[in-house]
């Protein structure tokens, strides 16, 4: 998910027609740039080097969705296939969620993500916890910074989680605290792209993998 | 062969002395393949509340790429951003020009 706009200038997306190492490439209306989809850079044309800011976004069932954000607006064009369903995620060793920030570059695997819930780590100076929910397949990121200090989260019930510091209890998708010293805060999120293990790899190769350090 | 290895070797080390940045090197270089025409943009693809829909739209056990932003929530399905056609929308939340896609 990016924003749309570069240098103040809105810019109208199409596909290509082209693929580079089997990636989709976009194609900017206003300039005819050429730019990488999986690294939200233009690669050819008067763009060429611009970056798209990334956009949180998160993959998980409607009924979680709608439930989490009961105002939601939803895109009616009709569907162009049918697999796409809670089970299609329970393959979890297909996907990492990656993350490009602060000079590094990380992937998480689904698989690795599936079985912790919650995994404290740090992307260039920034502490950051990434929290997975089994239920509805969600994965998330979110800078561990609160008041200035970092915390440390572990996974609990019912994708909630604790922070070490105060013993407060957060929503692990949301990253708002419900209960306890820290009740109404809110973590802040960090853009990260649910990518093919493998397509994620080819792209990144100086990246590192979570848990395989 | 041995003298292709030590020269990749050699260049490997070299740039590392030099403190080159080794991503730059190792991405793939950009040469896509043409294997279709380009699409049109797909800019004013129906958007509607998300209670008043069936599972004519949505089923909730299918998957939907969500955002927020300015909070303004949308779900877009993943089952109709499939295929060349639909792997963009341009579209605007909160405000905010976005190109969904994943």
């Amino acid at each position: 998910m990016y924003a749309r706009s570069v240098k103040g200038r809105e810019l109208t997306f199409s596909v290509s027609g082209m693929l580079w190492n089997r990636s989709l490439v976009m194609l900017d209306q206003e300039t005819r740039s050429l730019w990488s989809h999986i690294l939200g850079e233009a690669m050819d044309g008067d763009l060429k080097g611009e970056r798209l800011e990334s956009i949180a976004s998160t993959m998980m069932d409607w009924k979680s969705w709608k439930e989490a954000h009961p105002k939601t607006t939803v895109m009616a064009l009709g569907r162009t296939s049918k697999e796409y369903r809670l089970e299609f995620q329970k393959k979890p060793n297909t996907f990492v969620l990656g993350l490009v920030h602060d000079g590094d570059t990380i992937a998480y695997p689904f698989d690795l993500l599936a079985k912790r819930q919650v995994v404290n780590d740090v992307a260039g100076r920034v502490a950051v916890v990434v929290t997975f929910d089994s239920a509805s397949t969600a994965g998330q990121i979110f800078s561990r910074a609160v008041d200035g200090k970092a915390l440390t989260f572990k996974a609990g019930e019912q994708g909630r989680m604790t922070d070490a510091q105060t013993g407060s209890v957060w929503h692990a998708v949301r990253g708002a605290c419900e209960s306890g010293e820290l009740k109404g805060k809110q973590l802040e999120p960090i853009p990260a792209n649910i990518s093919y293990r493998k397509t994620w790899a080819t792209f990144h190769p100086d990246g590192r993998t979570f848990g395989e350090d | 062969m041995k003298t292709t290895v030590a020269l990749a070797l050699l260049v490997a080390t070299s740039s590392v002395l030099l403190g080159q940045q080794p991503m730059q090197s190792k991405r793939p270089a950009f040469n896509p393949r043409t294997l279709a025409r380009a699409f049109r943009p797909i800019v004013d693809a129906p958007m509607r509340p998300g209670s008043e829909v069936g599972d004519d739209v949505v089923a909730d056990s299918e998957l939907v790429l969500g955002v927020v932003v300015e909070g303004k929530a949308r779900a877009y399905p993943i089952n109709q951003l499939t295929g060349p056609s639909r792997e963009i929308i341009n579209d605007k939340v909160g405000g905010k020009a976005i190109a969904a896609t994943w």
